[in-house]
C-alpha cells in the first residue's frame, strides 16, 4: 500500500477553487450512479457526477492485471493514494477491522466502480426476499414488493442487455417474460456437476440451470459478443460483459459532466434540512464544492455511510440522514462456503465466463428459510483459483521434485479435473454489524478510514452446515469417496466472508425511526437527498445484488424527475 | 485418473497461437538481443534444451527471449556458475535416471526448481513470484492446453459448453 503518506498537509485548510452546479449532483459513478445519471440526463436534467477515483482505462487495467502477482478482483485497478480501496490480499490496509470476522468486501473507487469486476450475473431478487419477516419470520420486510420493482427490472434488463433462456434459468418465476438476448450456454463442467447434483442423495432434490447474464451472447449496444476470456471476475478485456462505464459514457454523451478524482468529504445541510452542497478534495491539493437541487449518494455501502457519518455538525451531531442512528448499522455480507475437489474425469475448467455460468436452482428460496439461511451454489468455471490455479499446482508438483514430461502431464491431468462448488450463504441484518468512521485512523487526504465490525449468527451457521452436507452429497454422486478426501483431492477451507456483496448500511424502510431512506431511496431526514445502491437493502438474500440496485436507481431517478418542479 | 490416454498439448506452440507474429519476430531478432550474460554463460540453445527437459515442454527458438529473462532473473540469486552447471547436468543426464536424483546428487535441486517454476508460472522464483515476467507465455498454459491464460479470447462464443478436444483445438503447425 502506498497511501497514507502523500500530501495530507495540502488539505488542512485548502481553498474552494472549483464550484460546480447542476440540477442533480451524484456522488459515485458506479452501477447505480451511472444509470441514474444517464436516466436523469435523458429526462433533460443537468447532471454532475463526482467520483473519488480516476477514470479507468481498459487496456491499462489489463496490463496491470497481467503484471500483478496476486491477480485478485481488484488487481487490474489502481489503488489511488487519495481514494484508497481494500486490497485483494490485505483487508487491513484500508479497513479498520473491529469484529470477530475479517470483513473482506471488495470495491473499486473509480469511474465505473466495482462493476468493472462484478460477476455479470443479472439476477432478480425473489419475491420473498422482499418480505423475509412476513414469509419466514426472519430479518425484516422491505417497504416495497417484487411487483413494485418488476417494471424496473425489465428496464434494466434492456439497458444492460441481459442474456438468458426464458425456459431454463436461475431466478424467480418470470411468467413467460423473455430475456432481451439469447442465453449464455452453461459450461461442460456445469453439466457434469449439475447431473451429479441431480443424482445426489440429498433432500430436497437438487436441480441446476444457467444464470441470466449481463454479458453479450450476441453483439448488443455497440459491445461485442463474449468469447470466453474467462476473466470476468477481474476484468472483461473486450467489454462483452456490461459494466457501468457503459451508462456513464451514455450520460456524458447526453451532457452529464463526469468529474473524477473528486473525493467528497462533507455533505452540507441547510437550516431547512435540505442538502445545500457537497465539498470535495482533489489529489492536487485543492478543494471544490458541488451544488444542486437534488443530490444522489451512490458511493456503495461503505463509502456512502462513511460520508454521511463524517458530515456531522453541531446541528447534526450524528451525521447526515442519521436521526434514526441506522446509518452504517446492519452491514451485510454473505458467507462463502467452498469445496474444492478433483473430479474423477476431466471437467475442463478455466474456460468460459468465470465465476459461473451455471449453478443450483435449489436452496435459494423456500420454507427452509424459516430454519436456515438460503444458499446460492455456483459451479465455478475457474477451477481452484481462476487466475493462479495452474501456477499453484505447478509449484506444488515442482516442490515435490516432479520434472519433465511427468510434470507437464500431471499438471494438465490434475488441473483438467479441478472443480469448485462455491456456495454463498445468506446473512441476516444484525444490529451488531456496522461500518463507522475511525477518526483515529485517516487516509492520505485526512479522511477517516472505515471501521468495520462483522459477524454472522446461528441462522447462517445452519445454512453453512446444510451447504457442507450438500457439497458432500454432490461429491459422492460424482464418485469422489471419503478416501479421496484424505488424499488431498478434496479441500474444504473454513467458511469465509464473501468479498462480492456489501449491503445494508443505509437501510430502506417506512419508519424514519428505524430506517435511513424511504421506499424511493429518499432520505427520511432530507427531502432532496437520495441514497442508492445496495446499502439500502434491509435484507440481502443470496442473489447477485447489482440488478436490484440498478432497478432502484432507475426508480429513484423517475421520482426525482416526477418531482423536479417541487422545490 | 482419466479414462482416455494422456493428452499432450499438440505440438505447436501455445505461445505461437497467443503471440502470433510476435513469436516470429522474437526468432528474427533473438541473436542480436541475447545479452552477453546468457550468451557467454552458456550456449543459448543449450539453455533452451535444458529448460525443455526440466519442464517437459518442447521449446523452439521463439523462446530465446524468455530464456534470457529466466536466466537474467535467477542468475543474481543462484549464480551464473550454478545455472551453467545445471544446464550441463540436465543436458547430460542419463535418460533412464530420474532427473530429480541427478539434481539432488549434484546439489542442483533448488536451482532446477527455481528455473522450472519460473518457466511454468511466468513469475520469478527468486522473489517468491512477486515479479511477473511473462504471464501469458508461462508454460502452465501449454501444459494445460485445454485452456489459455485468463483475459485472452478463448474461441467462438459458447466453446466452453463442449468437452475439450485436442485435435480440433490445436492443429500442428510443424513449427515446434
Amino acid at each position: 500500500m502506498n497511501h497514507g503518506h502523500h500530501h495530507a498537509r495540502h488539505h488542512a485548510h485548502a481553498n474552494v477553487v472549483e464550484a460546480v452546479s447542476a440540477d442533480v449532483v451524484i456522488i459515485g459513478a458506479g452501477v447505480a450512479g451511472g444509470l441514474a445519471a444517464y436516466q436523469l440526463a435523458r429526462y433533460g436534467h443537468s447532471v454532475i457526477v463526482l467520483d473519488a477515483g480516476p477514470r479507468i482505462d481498459r487496456v491499462e487495467a489489463l496490463e496491470r492485471f497481467r503484471a500483478s502477482p496476486v491477480k485478485g478482483s481488484n488487481a487490474p485497478y489502481e489503488n489511488p493514494w487519495y481514494a484508497p480501496q481494500p486490497e485483494d490480499d490485505d483487508f487491513d490496509s484500508y479497513y479498520v477491522q473491529a469484529g470477530p470476522r475479517k470483513f473482506q468486501g471488495l470495491y473499486v473507487r473509480g469511474v465505473g466502480g466495482t462493476s468493472w469486476h462484478w460477476t455479470g450475473h443479472a439476477e432478480r431478487h425473489y419475491p420473498n426476499d422482499f418480505q423475509m419477516k412476513t414469509a419466514y419470520g426472519k430479518g425484516v420486510d422491505w417497504p416495497i414488493s417484487y411487483s413494485d420493482i418488476l417494471p424496473y427490472y425489465l428496464r434494466v434488463e434492456q439497458e444492460w442487455g441481459v442474456s438468458g433462456d426464458s425456459a431454463d434459468y436461475i431466478g424467480p418465476n418470470r411468467n413467460g417474460e423473455m430475456f432481451p438476448l439469447p442465453k449464455v450456454p452453461m459450461s461442460y463442467s456445469d453439466h457434469v456437476l449439475g447431473e451429479a447434483a441431480r443424482n445426489a442423495a440429498f433432500t430436497p432434490a437438487l436441480d441446476y440451470g444457467p444464470y441470466p447474464h449481463a454479458r453479450n451472447s450476441v453483439p448488443y449496444d455497440g459491445r461485442p459478443q463474449c468469447c470466453g476470456n474467462a476473466s470476468c471476475r477481474f476484468l472483461c478485456p473486450i467489454a462483452a460483459k456490461y459494466d457501468a462505464s457503459v451508462h456513464v459514457t451514455k450520460a456524458e454523451q447526453l451532457g452529464a459532466r463526469v468529474m473524477d478524482k473528486r473525493v467528497a468529504y462533507r455533505i452540507e445541510v441547510g437550516d431547512d434540512h435540505m442538502i445545500s452542497g457537497v465539498l470535495y478534495r482533489h489529489p492536487d491539493g485543492w478543494e471544490g464544492r458541488a451544488t444542486g437541487k437534488r443530490y444522489i449518494l451512490a458511493a456503495h455501502a461503505i463509502e456512502t455511510p462513511k460520508l454521511l457519518l463524517i458530515s456531522r455538525s453541531e446541528r447534526l451531531p450524528k451525521g447526515v440522514a442519521n436521526s434514526s442512528e441506522k446509518v452504517g448499522r446492519g452491514l451485510i455480507a454473505l458467507a462463502d462456503v467452498n469445496t474444492l475437489a478433483l473430479a474423477p474425469k476431466a471437467t475442463f475448467p478455466y474456460r468460459g465466463p468465470v465465476s459461473a455460468t451455471g449453478g443450483l436452482k435449489s436452496l435459494r428460496d423456500g420454507e427452509f428459510r424459516k430454519e436456515h439461511a438460503a444458499i446460492a451454489t455456483n459451479f465455478v468455471n475457474g477451477g481452484w483459483n481462476a487466475t493462479l490455479g495452474p501456477a499453484q499446482r505447478a509449484q506444488t508438483l515442482i516442490s515435490q521434485g516432479v520434472f519433465g514430461a511427468d510434470l507437464a502431464r500431471t499438471l494438465e491431468e490434475q488441473t483438467a479435473r479441478e472443480i469448485t462448488l462455491g456456495s454463498m450463504v445468506d446473512v441476516l441484518p444484525l444490529e451488531t454489524n456496522y461500518i463507522d468512521a475511525d477518526y483515529s485512523k485517516r487516509d492520505a487526504l485526512g479522511i477517516p478510514r472505515p471501521k468495520v465490525y462483522f459477524t454472522w449468527d446461528e441462522y447462517t451457521e445452519k445454512g453453512i452446515a446444510v451447504a457442507r452436507q450438500m457439497h458432500t452429497a454432490i461429491l459422492r454422486s460424482l464418485g469422489i469417496e471419503e478416501k479421496d478426501e484424505k488424499a488431498a483431492q478434496v479441500q474444504r477451507p473454513d467458511p469465509d466472508v464473501e468479498t462480492a456483496v456489501i449491503a445494508g448500511t443505509t437501510r430502506m424502510g417506512s419508519d424514519p425511526r428505524t430506517s435511513v431512506v424511504d421506499s424511493f431511496c429518499r432520505a427520511h431526514d432530507h427531502p432532496n437527498l437520495y441514497i442508492i445502491g445496495t446499502g439500502v437493502y434491509p435484507t440481502t438474500g443470496i442473489v447477485s445484488p447489482s440488478m436490484t440496485a440498478a432497478a432502484l436507481a432507475l426508480r429513484a431517478a423517475d421520482q426525482i424527475h416526477a418531482n423536479a418542479g417541487q422545490g | 485418473m482419466p479414462d482416455s490416454p494422456p493428452r499432450r498439448p499438440a505440438e505447436p506452440t501455445r505461445r505461437d497461437v497467443l503471440a502470433g507474429m510476435a513469436g516470429v519476430a522474437a526468432v528474427a531478432v533473438a541473436p542480436a538481443t541475447l545479452a552477453p550474460a546468457a550468451a557467454a554463460a552458456a550456449d543459448a540453445k543449450s539453455i533452451l534444451k535444458a529448460s525443455a527437459t526440466l519442464t517437459g515442454i518442447p521449446l523452439d527458438l521463439s523462446y530465446l527471449d524468455l530464456a534470457q529473462k529466466v536466466w537474467d532473473t535467477l542468475a543474481p540469486t543462484y549464480g551464473a556458475p550454478v545455472l551453467e552447471k545445471l544446464v550441463q547436468a540436465v543436458n547430460t543426464a542419463p535418460p533412464q535416471r530420474p532427473l530429480k536424483d541427478v539434481l539432488l546428487e549434484q546439489g542442483l535441486l533448488p536451482a532446477a526448481q527455481a528455473v522450472t517454476s519460473t518457466w511454468y508460472t511466468g513469475a520469478s522464483a527468486a522473489d517468491g513470484g512477486q515479479t511477473v515476467l511473462f504471464y501469458n507465455d508461462a508454460l502452465m498454459w501449454r501444459s494445460c492446453a485445454f485452456t489459455k491464460p485468463p483475459a485472452t479470447c478463448g474461441g467462438t462464443f459458447g466453446y466452453w459448453e463442449q468437452a475439450y478436444e485436442p485435435v480440433a483445438a490445436a492443429k500442428p503447425t510443424g513449427k515446434a
